[in-house]
């Protein structure tokens, strides 16, 4: 089963990246540049992994995940951010907002490996469950 | 100020393709001109876009618009820009206003430069159709 990403960004050239960067990926990628977007896609889609930019125009990436638990609970939400303020997200991390942070501008070998190491770990979980 | 700028991009490059070719993996020629092409689009308009902010201190609009043009900068290997927006940025985030209205003395000729060594790789390439 392929890993479903959605990417969040307002930047459409940021968005043209990605997708330009996992061309050919085994992946089932989606993109919105809007929070109305994402939250459309989010509710139609059983979307594995958000990557979301932290600085946006409507609602900060941190704001756009604090209403996960409106979503399958099961999408992990990464922040992906050029900013450097560990304490604010460190926070978010520890109340559940978001799993992890990727420093951006992303690299494409970066961003296979950690799309690779989801895929691994919803395989594992997936094997557990059916357990 | 303007010392301590100027030395700070004095070793980066107006536009370093092998950078680029780091952040989007390897690209044949069409991709790379496609990038540029509209990586000049939409930063054009972000830039005149941080110019209008800037002449009327809209400070929200200034931060922004330097956090957007500081990446879509970097990812395409335009490192004395992205350097300035990032400067821009963070003195915009210090309230530092002085500061801020002399580094963005620098926007016009780093964007020209850019400009300039932009179109010089699409001439060089050829221009897909």
């Amino acid at each position: 089963m392929n890993l479903k990403v959605l990417f969040l960004d307002d930047d459409s050239y940021v968005l043209h990246a990605y997708q330009r960067m996992l061309r050919g990926a085994p992946y089932q990628l989606y993109f919105a540049q809007d929070k109305q977007q994402a939250l459309d896609i989010l509710q139609s889609t059983a979307i594995d992994l958000l990557l979301v930019d932290y600085c946006m125009p409507e609602q900060n990436g941190l704001e756009f995940c604090a209403a996960r638990e409106f979503w399958q609970p099961s999408v992990r939400c990464y922040l992906v951010t050029g900013l450097d303020n560990q304490t604010l997200f460190a926070t978010a991390c520890d109340k559940g907002l978001i799993d992890g942070t990727l420093a951006k501008p992303l690299r494409k070998d970066t961003l296979l490996d950690f799309l690779q190491c989801q895929q691994q770990q919803l395989l594992t979980n997936q094997g557990d469950a059916a357990l | 100020m303007s010392e301590a700028f100027e030395a700070y991009i004095a070793e980066l490059k107006t536009l370093d393709l092998d950078e680029l070719q780091s952040f989007y993996g390897e690209l044949a020629m069409e991709e790379l001109t496609a990038v540029l092409q509209r990586f000049y689009q939409e930063a054009g308009s972000y830039h005149q876009r941080l110019v209008n902010a800037i002449e009327i201190q809209n400070v929200l609009e200034i931060i922004r618009v330097s956090h957007s043009l500081k990446s879509m900068a970097a990812l395409t290997g335009a490192q004395q820009y992205s350097a300035l927006c990032l400067w821009i940025e963070r003195f915009m985030r210090q309230d530092e206003l002085d500061d801020l209205m002399e580094l963005a003395t620098y926007l016009p000729a780093l964007w020209q430069q850019l400009e300039h060594a932009i179109q010089q790789n699409l001439r060089s390439v050829g221009t897909p159709h």
